[in-house]
C-alpha cells in the first residue's frame, strides 16, 4: 500500500521532477559562486525536494523560510576524536565547519577548511567511512520530546491510582484506562494466553510509544511534527525489539516447529524448514516495513496536496488560489484518515508483536 | 451486557483475519529471498546457465505455497 501512495506521489509532479533535475544543475553554479541575492526565488518550486525534506531526518529543526532551529552534531571519527558544534555552523548546510559538512542532509568528514562551500567533491571518503555522527536530529529531538510527554501522561495517571485507590477513574486516567484494558484484553490476553503478564510493559510502551509519535508527526508545529516512526531506523529498532524477546523466549515447543514441523512427511520438510527459519526473520522485517512505509506515505500524500497549490501557483497566481481549496480540503479528510492510521498502526504492530510472543511461549497441545 | 457479548463477538471475527496480515508480504518475501539467493550464487559461480536463479525462484514459489497452507491449515 505504502509503495502505491509514494508511486501516487511521483507522478503528481512528474512534471516538475524534470524541471527539478535542470533546476539542480543550475543551483550547483549558484553555489559554487557566491551570489546569495535570491531571496525573492528565481528558485522554482521543488515538490520532491519539499516533500523528502519533510520526511526525512535532518540536522536541524526547519521551522519557517529560512529560519531553522540549530540542533547539537555529535560525530566521532576514528583517529580524529570526537567533535561537538551546533549545526548552525553549517550554514543550513551550505559551508563546512571542523571537518564535517552536510550533503543531501548526510553528515561527511572533509578536510575543506571552516567556511568552504559545500561540494561533493570535498568529501573525504576514506575518513567519512570512520565516522559515527551520533548527532541529536530531528527525530532524536522528537523522541525525546515524545518520551518526556509519556512520562508525564504516565507518571500522573500512576500517581492518580495511588491517590484514588479503587474510585472511580478521573481526567487522563479516563483516557488512557480503556487503551490499557483494550491492550490488556484483546491484544496481550487473546494473543498470549495465562501468560500475558510478561509481555504487558513491552506491549503497553510500544503501543503508546508508536500512537504518540504517529499522533505528534500529525502536528505541523515545533516541537511536533517530526516523521519519527517513519523513519525506518525507528521502526527497525522497534521490530529488533520485538524479534529478540520473540528469540528469548521461544520454547522447545516453537522451536521444534520451526526446524521440524512435527506430522508433516520428510520431503515437504525439506522445504518447509528453511521457509520457517526465513520466516523468523522476515516477519519482524515486515514489522518494520508496514509502519515505516504506511506514515511516510501519509505524510508523502499531505505534502503532495500543498505542493500541488505552489505547482499550481507558479502557472498563474489565480489557479493556486483555487487550487488551494481542494487542497485544503483534501488535506483534512487525510489528516482525519492519518488519525484513524496512527491508532491502527499501532494496534497492528502491538497486536502482531503479541502474536508472535504468544506462538514463541505456546505449550504444546496433546497431538 | 448483551452488547458488550456482542462487541467481542465482533472483535474474535476480525482478529482471527487479523493472523494472517502478514501473510502475504511473508509469502513475497520468501519468494524474493530464495530468488535472489540463487541469483546471488549464479554471480559468484558464472556457471554458464543461471541454474540458481531458476531453482531459487521455483523452490521459493513452491515454499511460499506450503508456507501458506501451513499457516491456514485448521488448528488442533
Amino acid at each position: 500500500m505504502g509503495a502505491s501512495f509514494a508511486q501516487h506521489a511521483d507522478s503528481l509532479s512528474e512534471h516538475d521532477i524534470d524541471h527539478a533535475v535542470e533546476h539542480l544543475n543550475a543551483e550547483d553554479v549558484f553555489e559554487a559562486a557566491p551570489t546569495e541575492g535570491d531571496e525573492h526565488g528565481d528558485h522554482k518550486f521543488n515538490p520532491g525536494e519539499m516533500i523528502m525534506g519533510h520526511v526525512t531526518d535532518e540536522h536541524g529543526w526547519h521551522l519557517w523560510g529560512h529560519t531553522s532551529i540549530p540542533l547539537p552534531i555529535i560525530a566521532y571519527t576514528q583517529g580524529r576524536g570526537l567533535s561537538i558544534f551546533s549545526s548552525g555552523h553549517f550554514e543550513h548546510g551550505l559551508v563546512a565547519h571542523a571537518g564535517y559538512m552536510l550533503l543531501d542532509g548526510k553528515l561527511k568528514a572533509t578536510d575543506a577548511a571552516d567556511g568552504t562551500a559545500a561540494h561533493e567533491h570535498l568529501v573525504n571518503e576514506e575518513l567519512t567511512s570512520a565516522t559515527y555522527d551520533f548527532s541529536i536530529t530531528k527525530n532524536v529531538l522528537a523522541v525525546f520530546v515524545s518520551s518526556a510527554l509519556m512520562l508525564l501522561i504516565f507518571l500522573t495517571v500512576a500517581k492518580a491510582y495511588a491517590r484514588r485507590p479503587g474510585q472511580a477513574p478521573s481526567g487522563l486516567q479516563n483516557f488512557i484506562e480503556p487503551i490499557v484494558l483494550f491492550v490488556r484484553d484483546d491484544v496481550a490476553k487473546a494473543n498470549i494466553g495465562p501468560k500475558y503478564e510478561r509481555f504487558m510493559p513491552y506491549l503497553l510502551t510500544v503501543f503508546f510509544f508508536i500512537l504518540i509519535n504517529n499522533l505528534m508527526g500529525l502536528i505541523p508545529i515545533f516541537p511536533f511534527g517530526a516523521n519519527v516512526t517513519g523513519s525506518i531506523s525507528v521502526t527497525f529498532a522497534l521490530a529488533m525489539i520485538t524479534f529478540i524477546i520473540t528469540l528469548l523466549n521461544g520454547n522447545r515447543h516453537y522451536w521444534g516447529h520451526i526446524l521440524a514441523m512435527p506430522g508433516v512427511p520428510k520431503p515437504v520438510l525439506l522445504i518447509l524448514t528453511p521457509v520457517e527459519i526465513l520466516g523468523v526473520f522476515l516477519r519482524p522485517a515486515i514489522l518494520m516495513i508496514r509502519l515505516f512505509a504506511n506514515i511516510t506515505a501519509g505524510h508523502i500524500i499531505v505534502l503532495s496536496f500543498f505542493a500541488l497549490i505552489f505547482i499550481f501557483g507558479e502557472l498563474n497566481a489565480g489557479l493556486g488560489w483555487g487550487v488551494s481549496i481542494f487542497s485544503l480540503l483534501f488535506t483534512v479528510f487525510m489528516s482525519m484518515l492519518e488519525l484513524l492510521v496512527a491508532f491502527i498502526q499501532a494496534f497492528v504492530f502491538t497486536f502482531l508483536s503479541a502474536m508472535y510472543f504468544g506462538a514463541a511461549i505456546e505449550e504444546p497441545h496433546h497431538h | 451486557m448483551s452488547s458488550k457479548n456482542d462487541l467481542r463477538k465482533a472483535r474474535k471475527g476480525y482478529e482471527s483475519y487479523l493472523k494472517y496480515m502478514g501473510l502475504g508480504f511473508t509469502m513475497l518475501g520468501i519468494v524474493l529471498a530464495l530468488t535472489f539467493g540463487g541469483w546471488w550464487l549464479d554471480k559468484q559461480l558464472h556457471w554458464a546457465f543461471p541454474v540458481f536463479t531458476l531453482t531459487g525462484s521455483l523452490l521459493g514459489i513452491a515454499g511460499a505455497l506450503v508456507y501458506l497452507f501451513q499457516e491456514t491449515k485448521p488448528q488442533r
